[in-house]
């Protein structure tokens, strides 16, 4: 047999696995931001074990921070006959084109963690981080009594991070002697460059009582650059709640509170999302999940 | 213009840059001229400058290393993970698990680097495909190691809880520590110690050196190089091994440095490095280069971002400036060239 011919075999291998076989139960495909973090790792537990209970089949896959690879992986599922589609998008305004795709092939598309820009999307479930970043604001507030001053660890390009930003500074705007005095950008939410900035706030003689880093590698990052200059009166609140984080919150460091999100949970009202419509239900637009507050007190509690 | 005053500028005219940024800075931003500050950019600058020094041995032999961003992050998860394994604390004890740590850091970086010249010299593949190719093999082995998540502070109840914190903080005497300084209450970091003390080494490799004289005879003409007996292949083997070791040694350092090695940490420095070699005077096309230059073009770069953050000039237009810098030091160093009578790349 030529190599030609092996060719040609391959091709029509590939076309056929490529059909459209009727399975028994729903098939879902997934594609998530990245499997490289805990959270979503997490989200795709809560997602599978929604799938399990309710009898859906799940396709996982992730974009990998690549709006490209995951419009490609969208256009797979739409080739692959999926029943229905959930995305976690890379790219908030960027996977509009690709839910659009999703709605000409009349698939049901739920969008999990970040919300899409446009496109019709049945239903979006993630933290409610306005919220969130209110109970952190507030609990900021309270420990200051009122008063002092606060810098922000910021990372102004990720959508759910200007809501946690928003909920914070609302929460703030109540008390007229806190003040928001830095708000440096982090590129990349990434610990050592949330290090540097914090190197180089704790340079100037702007005095600083409160740090709110916009996600753990921030708060994490102002930590070590607070231990490092062996500043004292200062603290430090968080968001996400990691493991690292916990350790830190419950050994007594500067990093007194984060907030927690709870992707597990996303992960299963998503499934259950998807099951409901399946079987011809509706469900809300918007499925808020609430966000929780983790300090030395609440840990300790349950342990 | 002398061909003398030119010639000052060719060499020194990086070096007078920073000198005017700096003392832009020290007039404009506050909180900028003080030894603490000093000491805070130079620790800043170290990772950059460590990974410039090893890129700018591979840019003068004209060629490029993609990798050593995600081989710092590699090699962060892999000392992490060696750190934080019982059974190495209890057979070597602390401070010997952060040894060994540090010695697996350099070893895999310098490993990954042989990888990369032994392809690039003995199977000729271009540097920049087999670098782009383990660049995404070493973030992925990373990601890999960790299952995505960073190894550091171990969690809660963990029954050698003590000893990984322990081991933890050892190395972090090293990536994390100061030296004290009179006259600076915070003291001198240990990590732009140890940069400039690898700078003046390279320095040294490269101008006093047969293998240095080596390195620049493969960058300025391959052939005649190879044709006068120089052995082509080992060099580049060489260079790329030295790049990679430089990698690693970034990688101990800043794991040291946050206690915690994250699969995702040095994304995209590969840029950062590259662009600070030629900042210092290396020219991608070979031949041209030096380690001071690698030190001052990393520098630049530091200075102008601790600048910016003191002034707090939004990060929008900080990235603008920095690209800006870039291109202006690149046309700077063109044109005074040019005036010198030399080409580009002389």
């Amino acid at each position: 047999m030529t190599k030609r011919h092996l060719g040609v075999l391959g091709l029509a291998a590939l076309a056929a696995s490529c059909g459209h076989p009727k399975h028994t139960r729903p098939q879902v495909g997934v594609t998530l931001l990245t499997e490289a973090h805990v959270f979503y790792q997490n989200l795709k537990q809560g997602l599978q074990q929604g799938a399990d209970s309710l009898g859906l089949d799940l396709h996982v896959v992730a974009g990998e921070w690549d709006l490209a690879r995951q419009t490609s992986q969208v256009q797979n599922f739409i080739t692959q006959g999926m029943d229905a589609i959930v995305i976690a998008p890379v790219n908030s305004s960027g996977i509009v084109s690709a839910i659009e795709d999703a709605n000409h092939a009349h698939i049901p598309v739920f969008t999990a963690d970040i919300s899409a820009d446009g496109g019709t999307v049945v239903a979006h479930v993630a933290s409610d981080n306005i919220q969130g970043g209110r109970l952190l604001g507030e609990y900021v507030a309270k420990r200051l009594g009122g008063g002092g001053n606060v810098a922000i660890l910021d990372q102004p390009t990720v959508a759910s991070v200007r809501d946690r930003v928003t909920g914070f500074t609302q929460a703030l705007a109540r008390y007229p002697n806190i003040r928001i005095v830095a708000r440096p950008a982090v590129e990349r939410g990434l610990r050592d460059v949330a290090k540097q900035k914090m190197d180089n706030l704790l340079s100037t003689d702007q005095h600083i009582d409160a740090v709110f880093g916009t996600n753990d590698d921030c708060a994490l990052g102002a930590l070590a650059a607070i231990q490092a200059a062996g500043a004292k009166n200062i603290f430090v609140v968080g968001y996400d709640a990691t493991a690292e984080a916990r350790t830190e919150i419950a050994s007594g460091t500067a990093l007194v509170a984060d907030a927690a999100q709870d992707p597990v949970t996303i992960g299963r009202r998503t499934a259950e999302a998807v099951a409901a419509v399946l079987r011809g239900g509706t469900v809300p637009a918007v499925i808020p999940i609430p966000v929780g507050l983790v300090t030395r007190d609440s840990l300790a509690a349950t342990h | 213009m002398s061909p003398l005053r030119s010639g000052w500028l060719t060499r020194y005219g990086v070096v007078a840059a920073v000198v005017a940024l700096s003392t832009f800075a020290a007039v404009f931003a506050p909180g900028f001229f003080s030894l603490g500050n000093a000491a805070t950019i130079l620790l800043h600058v170290s990772t950059n400058g460590i990974l410039t020094l090893g890129m700018t041995f591979v840019i003068i032999t004209a060629g490029i290393d993609l990798s050593v961003g995600s081989l710092l992050g590699l090699t962060g998860v892999l000392v992490a993970a060696a750190l934080t394994a019982p059974g190495l604390i209890a057979a070597v004890g602390v401070v010997g698990a952060a040894m060994v740590a540090t010695a697996i850091g350099l070893a895999a970086g310098a490993a990954a680097g042989v990888a990369n010249g032994t392809l690039t010299a003995f199977l000729g593949i271009n540097p920049f495909i087999v670098t782009l190719a383990t660049m995404t093999i070493a973030r992925g082995a990373a990601r890999l190691v960790t299952g995505g998540v960073p190894i550091g502070f171990p969690p809660m109840g963990d029954p050698a809880f003590q000893k990984k914190v322990a081991a933890l903080d050892a190395l972090h005497a090293f990536g994390g520590g100061r030296l004290a300084l009179p006259g600076s209450t915070s003291g001198f970091p240990i990590p732009a110690l140890v940069m400039l003390a690898f700078v003046a080494l390279g320095a040294v490799v490269l101008s006093r050196t047969r293998f240095g004289r080596y390195v620049y005879a493969v960058g300025g003409n391959e052939e005649a190089a190879r044709l006068s007996g120089v052995p082509v292949r080992a060099v580049k083997v060489g260079v790329y091994a030295i790049s990679g070791a430089c990698a690693g040694l970034a990688g101990v350092l800043i794991t040291g440095q946050l206690r915690s090695g994250g699969p995702d940490a040095g994304m995209l420095y590969e840029l950062n490095a590259i662009a600070a070699a030629v900042i210092g005077g290396a020219s991608l096309m070979g031949g041209v280069g030096s380690a001071w230059g690698a030190l001052t073009g990393a520098l630049l770069i530091g200075v102008l971002n601790n600048a910016l953050d003191l002034l707090g000039v939004q990060a929008f237009w900080q990235e603008i400036a920095k690209g800006a810098i870039i291109l202006l030091a690149v046309l700077f160093d063109v044109w005074t060239k040019k005036r010198n009578g030399g080409s580009a790349h002389d």
